[in-house]
């Protein structure tokens, strides 16, 4: 068992980079984006909230696995073509953008009114007020939120292999049904166990680091 | 000098400030009494702009000011909230610069030397490196009167300043106010408590309740 492990950890791990890539890009685009999205949806200019708003049923009221189909297969139909990793790219941030935006909209909604009175009082600006008010102490309010969807993101990056992609999960499939056996799929189950408790541990470091106040 | 004239203020159909003809002379210490829901803490907020009045005028020194717009470098009215509202993740000195340095375009350092000043006087010095969980009530309102007077108002303005205070802590409040009245600061203090407003104040107004 131990022999069959070792022969297939070299296609997992070479998995592992596009499922760590999509990991990483994916977080780099979507957390700002839904911080933007989250100032957006608190915005008294009406079209904008409406429109955001619905952005975030879209994205959060159908399956994830839907929207890659839709981006890969379905806009290149109006003429909109995409590479495989930039098509689960593409469909990875819209979607986790939106669960990030409500996800900041909560922390931005639990400041006490009294720090925004503070801040204006003291003639800060909005713009002020946000960035050096605000969203620190959003960071900290949300991150045992954000770290469950950070976490739910590595498992949710296994459905591109319904675009061929070569992720851990695929590789894991591939290799089980060439061998005849589910080594390789208990090889993607470690692998997953491994990323998830590294970024569980790494988590709950950060929420440390926040606690410098209360 | 200070001067409201006529000043209206309603929420929806509750009008709770009508027709308010105020003055406050240079140096000073006014005590602003009446019942709760009177417009005590209205008025504070009109004055420093966290609310629009309906009707009236605001008057600093015979020139008018509008408190919700205003002159953003050139802070008239400061205000001491009655929870303090300081910023906890914030350092006790990052409190103190962060708001002048902003509004005023410039490094930090360059208030450093006035909120060491501040922190002296207030007796805060030792307190600087820590944030304000880290704080007592009554050290916290000491904070938020020096942040407040970073931004070097003409006018220092309390909501009930006592109201989170043991007695213990309600007569260092009560000197500090005073010892602030010495230096020549003009203050407005809100209170429902009428022995504090006679200790302290130099004239009572009181808001009749409109309700």
């Amino acid at each position: 068992m131990i022999r069959e492990f070792i022969t297939v950890l070299p296609q997992l791990l070479s998995g592992m980079k596009t499922t760590l890539t999509l990991f990483g890009l994916t977080l780099l685009g979507s957390i700002p984006l839904g911080i933007l999205c989250a100032l957006g949806l608190k915005t008294s200019i009406k079209p904008v909230k409406y429109l955001l708003e619905a952005y975030v049923w879209l994205m959060r009221g159908t399956p994830l696995l839907l929207q890659l189909i839709l981006v890969f297969y379905g806009l290149p139909t109006v003429g909109v073509v995409f590479e495989r990793f930039s098509a689960a790219l593409l469909a990875f941030t819209l979607n986790y953008t939106a669960y990030f935006a409500e996800i900041f909209r909560g922390g931005i909604q639990s400041i006490p009114k009294g720090q925004y009175e503070a801040a204006a009082v003291l003639k800060l600006t909005p713009r002020q007020t946000t960035r050096r008010i605000v969203i620190p102490q959003v960071f900290k309010i949300v991150l045992p939120s954000l770290g469950n969807e950070v976490i739910n993101l590595v498992k949710d990056s296994s459905l591109v292999y319904i675009l061929g992609l070569g992720d851990v999960m695929r590789a894991g499939k591939i290799a089980m049904e060439r061998e005849a056996s589910l080594i390789p799929l208990v090889g993607v189950a470690v692998i997953y166990l491994l990323l998830t408790g590294i970024l569980t541990l790494s988590l709950k470091e950060l929420e440390n680091k926040f606690n410098y106040y209360h | 000098m200070l001067t409201l004239r006529q000043i209206d203020k309603s929420f929806g159909d509750k009008q709770v400030i009508h027709q308010l003809n105020l003055t406050v002379e240079k140096g000073e210490l006014l005590a602003v009494v009446g019942a709760s829901g009177g417009g005590k803490t209205t008025l504070l907020r009109l004055l420093t702009g966290l609310e629009k009045a309906d009707r009236g005028e605001f008057l600093m020194d015979g020139l008018p000011f509008y408190p919700d717009k205003g002159n953003k470098k050139n802070q008239l009215v400061g205000l001491v909230f009655q929870d303090f509202q300081l910023f906890p993740h914030l350092t006790i000195q990052e409190n103190l610069l962060l708001a002048p340095s902003l509004v005023k375009e410039e490094k930090p350092e360059a208030y450093l030397a006035k909120s060491e000043k501040l922190a002296k006087e207030l007796s805060i010095q030792d307190l600087l490196a820590l944030y304000p969980y880290q704080l007592s009530g009554g050290q916290k309102q000491r904070v938020a009167i020096a942040r407040a007077m970073m931004m070097s108002p003409s006018i220092l303005a309390y909501d009930e300043p006592t109201s989170a205070l043991d007695p213990n802590l309600k007569k260092q409040v009560e000197e500090l106010i005073l010892t602030l009245k010495k230096q020549g600061m003009t203050q407005i203090v809100v209170t429902h408590d009428w022995d504090f407003a006679q200790d302290i104040a130099d004239r009572v107004f009181e808001l009749t309740d409109l309700v």
